[in-house]
């Protein structure tokens, strides 16, 4: 059973929906939904022709695993989760903040739930 | 090259100046991080902006200006080929600026190549109902993106009330232009990668803009919307951490964080008031120079003797030989020329110097001795006022060239 990742999961979810889909309509419906560039579009149509999820037959999309094969298939493989502590620095993020530990995290936990309005 | 480190090094120092003093500003906790954010600006303008405009009203330390200067010009190589000390080191400045290159490029490209990096694994990132928000399954902490068109990242299977927090944050940060400020501040840490408050005060600047964004979101919460934003924070903390976290920064970064969005309140006005006005004051002070220092206008400054040298067509000097003192002619107007040119610096007085007395030249009350002691000397003296000068070989030299003539 080939892997599909999570990110990729919405694009066999078009697939699915349309197959056999020319490429040229799938790169629109893409860019619809997905907001994809067609190099975008391209280069995930290889890597899933590649490990075999899909097949492009001549500028047809043919889907070879199905959406119930692909349910079936437990804990969809993630490409990456986290960045390995290398967010960088320069970027805007959210809670950026050291990691800390469960017992932190509860007593922090306590805080927050405690908080009345107007308390000081 | 040559006038790059000196001007460098001077924006370092004011700046590490300024960063000291918003450091110590930050102690004031109840000081909306909003407004510590516009004291940074004051920081980044010392760091960047080679010049300033001087007033008297400048705290900085004028020995943060010239002591740049002076320690250049010291190893600047002399008009002198022959002056040996000059020589050495200005292979030392060559190889400063290539240090100082190669840490720059390091920090620059050790950005870009991250941003790259980042860029790549958003590429896969779908688009939402919002304009401008999308989800990316490989992003575990929401992020803004992008310089000009900045889009906002969210990881994926958010729930509805957790979406609409951490999206009014990302918005504050695109309101207040933290996606132009956090890069600019970086580049300007490229470029000051040498000195650790400049590291110290990015690292702060990155914090203070979080928390400007918190105060920002929790402006228009109430309890319930606090403490769901305070969960919010939690969740996500112990996911990412990102290089302008060192450890020194401590486990306290996000109770610390929750604290204040907990109890954070609306500035009172007086507060306002006197932050702006702190603002002005600060302005006034750090980013001005202190005035440069009174000219010395006494009539024994060796340029005021210059300027009585021109009206004379022909002055005596009176030159030893080591035994024996010889009588020369100098030209009034190619002695005026050469101490009008000369940049010497005014030193305390050489006791027991008359035995090593080269030369000395008189005129309309003006005395103009030479000494050779362990270095070279100048002597000015008139009407009761006495400088001395230190020069170098070269100016030595020309000076005994400038009495060629023997007088008839």
């Amino acid at each position: 059973m080939p892997k599909i990742f999570d990110s990729e999961l919405r694009f066999m979810q078009i697939v699915w929906e349309f197959a056999p889909v020319g490429s040229g309509e799938l790169v629109k419906l893409a860019f619809e939904r997905l907001g994809w560039k067609k190099s975008t579009v391209y280069t995930v149509i290889r890597r899933l022709a590649e490990r075999g999820v899909l097949a492009n037959r001549g500028g047809i999309i043919h889907a070879l695993v199905t959406r119930e094969e692909a349910q079936r298939e437990e804990g969809v493989e993630l490409l990456s989760r986290s960045f390995g502590g290398s967010l960088p620095g320069f970027v805007a993020a959210f809670a950026n903040a050291k990691a800390i530990s469960r017992e932190d995290a509860e007593a922090i936990r306590r805080i927050i739930d405690a908080y009345e309005e107007g308390e000081r | 090259m040559s006038n790059l480190f000196p001007k460098l090094l001077e924006m370092s120092l004011t700046g590490s100046f300024v960063i000291l003093g918003v450091l110590i500003l930050r102690l004031a906790g109840g000081l909306p991080r909003r407004y510590v954010c516009m004291f940074w600006l004051f920081a980044a303008l010392r760091l960047a902006v080679p010049f300033a405009l001087p007033s008297s009203m400048s705290l900085i330390p004028a020995e943060l200006i010239s002591a740049p200067a002076e320690l250049f010009a010291a190893s600047a190589p002399s008009t002198q080929p022959e002056t040996a000390p000059a020589a050495a080191s200005f292979p030392l400045t060559e190889a400063l600026s290539w240090v100082w290159l190669a840490g720059c490029a390091a920090v620059a490209v050790f950005g870009a190549v991250s941003y790259l990096r980042l860029r790549r694994r958003t590429a896969l990132a779908v688009k939402t109902g919002e304009r401008g928000v999308w989800e990316c399954a490989e992003c575990a902490s929401p992020f803004v993106l992008g310089f000009f068109r900045p889009r906002i990242i969210l990881p994926a299977g958010l729930d509805d009330g957790r979406r609409q927090l951490i999206l009014m944050h990302e918005r504050a940060h695109i309101e207040a232009h933290d996606q132009l400020k956090k890069p600019l501040a970086y580049l300007i840490l490229a470029i000051h990668w040498f000195n650790p408050l400049v590291w110290a005060g990015y690292v702060l600047f990155c914090r203070d803009i979080e928390l400007a964004c918190d105060e920002r979101v929790v402006c228009d919460l109430d309890a319930a919307g606090r403490k769901a934003y305070s969960h919010a924070l939690l969740d996500f903390a112990g996911q990412e951490r990102t290089m302008s976290c060192p450890l020194a920064f401590g486990e306290l970064d996000i109770r610390c964080r929750v604290r204040r969005v907990l109890w954070f309140e609306r500035p009172a006005r007086i507060i306002t008031a006197i932050a702006f006005i702190g603002a002005v004051y600060w302005v006034f002070t750090t980013l001005t120079n202190p005035l440069p220092p009174e000219p010395d206008l006494s009539l024994a400054n060796y340029r005021q003797i210059a300027n009585m040298a021109y009206q004379y067509d022909e002055l005596y000097a009176e030159v030893s030989d080591g035994e024996t003192w010889v009588t020369k002619v100098i030209s009034g107007p190619a002695l005026g020329e050469f101490l009008s040119s000369a940049d010497w610096e005014q030193t305390a007085a050489a006791p027991d110097s008359i035995p090593a007395l080269k030369m000395r030249i008189s005129f309309s009350g003006r005395v103009l001795e030479l000494y050779a002691i362990d270095s070279f000397r100048v002597r000015t003296e008139c009407a009761g006022d006495e400088r001395w000068y230190a020069i170098d070989s070269g100016d030595y030299q020309d000076l005994v060239a400038l009495s060629a003539y023997p007088a008839k």
